[in-house]
């Protein structure tokens, strides 16, 4: 009772404006500012999914602007004939997953070393590890691409991997930063105790600090997986037409949909409309929906962590 | 004891070189010699042809034809820095704003930032192009609204194309928000509560608040994310810069020598951006204690006062010399 009461006190007088009405108000303010841009973001996202489901006429119909009048699931279906889904979908994931691999482990160990010893040149070699992040890969992909083209390992996944052994995968130094600054809330005392108690290097690092870094583990290999997926850039540079992820097949979606079904279906009046090109997208973007609706937590929390951890 | 120590330094610095030579190695091969191969390349005339390259030297035409020959590269550069321009302030008000109004104890919470970090997962080249050819990335009815058309006729051709391309993809400049939205709140997180209410004691505002302990407090991660804002923006799938260096890169015509010349005018550029924004709003150590001139000015006079009584220190050595003498 009297604890209420101090605490109501106290609220009291660290808020002057703390009358009742302002704050309803003001908290009415902020709602409103939440929902509306929360509805601008969601904006695109409702909008393909309602037209993916939308029928030739309906799109054209001006009394449907959301819902159509029938659930289209042709769209959909010639859209996963399109893009060749269950083949595309396997080489996406794999050409993600494994660079992401690669990449979080060598950044591991490229902060773990940072982090942990006191070395000559950490803090050089630390800014410049940094200052890689403003780099843009069109400074670099020119030569990159003839060296690929001498090691004949242009148009394969390996145009991928190499760059991801050496720690100079897409975007590498953010992830050395995740883990340095994860690395380095692992307690000093710790891994004294374990060198008295006779453990070596490789032990500590597997037993100590990865359990102490596994958020940042996590966080890294989602992100870079995401990151690897989204790019259709540097992909369609080193890879041509010889792999093709989910993505890259959206940028000539028409194309493909005139070339496999307006010449098998001629005169049927079946065409590349907005409905069948959102089905496509709607598709391409299911896998990481479903990615993020899993891992929503481990995301946002290992962005938050990073953020808490040092700047 | 002391000999234990000098090995246990010199050990730490194998290990830890260790730990960085494949890092190091992919630095020199995938990065610091593909930017040296880019410069040379650069004053070359580079061809692929069937029996390899065919480079020949050229000086300094490529980028005399980067900027006097070549009519759209100077106008595709220059409207990108206009653009970025507007972008990073929008990008850096809107997730301030938002950290700003998640870090207060608000229902749903934990919706609202699930909602604005999505974008960073599913955003990617094709998929934003397909949005903007449908008209889904624009402000609603901004394209009928008369004022705004007015607006833009009213105002000279570049601005006026600046402002049309802001609105036809103004919520996608908001997209690009979600990680910066994150380490912002963290940050705000950070702040100690006890400053705010000593700050609310000597009768500040909320208003005096935000500017006098929050802002200060956030400065070096909104550094941070500026740099961020701009590094993602400029690298983009769909930044028109990049995709015309692509295109110049297999044109035989044109030849990989001046899309080097290209990559490298757009380098300096994006590193110009950046410095401009660090002018605007640098990091600064000591945002929170005090301003920094007067810290270094502070410094200077303490150098200047030990240096002269230095000299007055010589100057009664030498007198005591001759006087011994």
């Amino acid at each position: 009772m009297n604890k209420a009461v101090s605490k109501r006190i106290l609220q009291k007088r660290f808020r002057p404006d703390g009358h009742k009405a302002a704050r309803v108000g003001g908290k009415i303010v902020l709602y409103a500012f939440l929902c509306v841009t929360g509805f601008v973001f969601l904006y695109p996202l409702l909008k393909m999914i309602s037209m993916s489901f939308m029928s030739a006429d309906d799109l054209v119909n001006p009394l449907v602007s959301w819902v159509p009048y029938g659930f289209e699931i042709s769209n959909f279906k010639r859209a996963i004939q399109v893009l060749g889904y269950g083949g595309t979908l396997w080489t996406t994931i794999y050409v993600s997953v494994l660079p992401a691999l690669l990449q979080t482990l060598v950044c591991a160990l490229t902060g773990y070393g940072i982090a942990r010893y006191r070395f000559r040149g950490k803090n050089i070699l630390f800014a410049l590890i940094l200052a890689t992040f403003i780099i843009p890969s069109q400074i670099t992909m020119i030569p990159q691409f003839l060296m690929y083209r001498n090691l004949g390992i242009l148009y394969s996944l390996k145009a991928y991997l190499l760059p991801a052994v050496f720690g100079q995968g897409m975007k590498s130094a953010i992830f050395v930063l995740i883990f340095v600054l994860f690395f380095q809330q692992m307690p000093v005392s710790l891994t004294e105790a374990a060198e008295i108690d006779g453990a070596n290097q490789i032990v500590i690092f597997m037993k100590i600090a990865v359990p102490v870094a596994k958020p940042g583990f996590l966080i890294s290999f989602l992100l870079s997986v995401v990151w690897y997926w989204n790019e259709t850039y540097l992909g369609s540079l080193y890879f041509g037409a010889n792999i093709k992820t989910l993505p890259m097949k959206l940028e000539n979606f028409v194309e493909t949909f005139n070339k496999m079904i307006s010449a098998s279906e001629a005169g049927a009046g079946v065409t590349a409309n907005e409905a069948v090109q959102m089905a496509g997208t709607f598709l391409i973007m299911l896998p990481l929906l479903i990615l993020y609706f899993c891992a929503q937590k481990q995301f946002i929390e290992g962005i938050e962590k990073t953020g808490i951890t040092g700047e | 004891m002391s000999k234990g120590r000098v090995s246990r330094s010199t050990r730490n610095n194998i290990r830890g070189w260790l730990c960085e030579v494949p890092w190091l190695i992919g630095f020199a091969v995938f990065t610091l010699y593909p930017i040296a191969s880019t410069l040379k390349m650069s004053f070359d005339s580079v061809i692929i042809s069937a029996t390899g390259l065919v480079t020949e030297p050229v000086g300094t035409d490529n980028y005399r034809k980067a900027f006097l020959g070549d009519v759209t590269f100077p106008k595709i550069l220059l409207n990108y820095v206009g653009e970025i321009v507007l972008q990073v302030p929008i990008v850096i008000v809107f997730a301030i704003a938002v950290a700003l109004i998640l870090s207060k104890e608000i229902k749903g919470r934990g919706i609202f930032r699930t909602l604005f970090f999505l974008p960073v997962i599913i955003i990617s080249g094709p998929i934003i192009d397909k949005f903007i050819d449908m008209g889904m990335m624009a402000i609603q009815g901004a394209d009928t609204n008369s004022i705004i058309l007015s607006v833009l006729d009213m105002l000279p051709d570049t601005a006026g194309g600046l402002l049309k391309t802001l609105i036809d993809s103004f919520v996608m400049t908001l997209w690009f928000s979600g990680v910066q939205i994150l380490l912002l709140l963290s940050a705000l997180q950070k702040i100690d509560r006890p400053m705010y209410e000593a700050a609310h004691i000597d009768g500040a505002s909320g208003w005096e608040c935000f500017w006098k302990v929050t802002l200060p407090n956030l400065r070096n991660m909104i550094v941070i994310c500026i740099i961020y804002t701009i590094v993602t923006i400029s690298t983009f799938d769909t930044n028109e810069v990049i995709t015309t260096i692509q295109g110049n890169m297999f044109q035989t015509s044109l030849g990989l020598g001046y899309a080097s010349a290209q990559a490298w005018i757009y380098f300096v550029i994006l590193l110009l951006v950046i410095g401009f924004f660090m002018l605007l709003y640098g990091p600064r150590k000591e945002a929170i204690y005090g301003s920094t001139k007067a810290a270094k000015l502070e410094m200077k006079r303490a150098r200047r006062l030990k240096k002269a009584q230095e000299r007055d220190l010589k100057k009664l050595y030498r007198q005591s010399k001759r006087y011994r003498e």
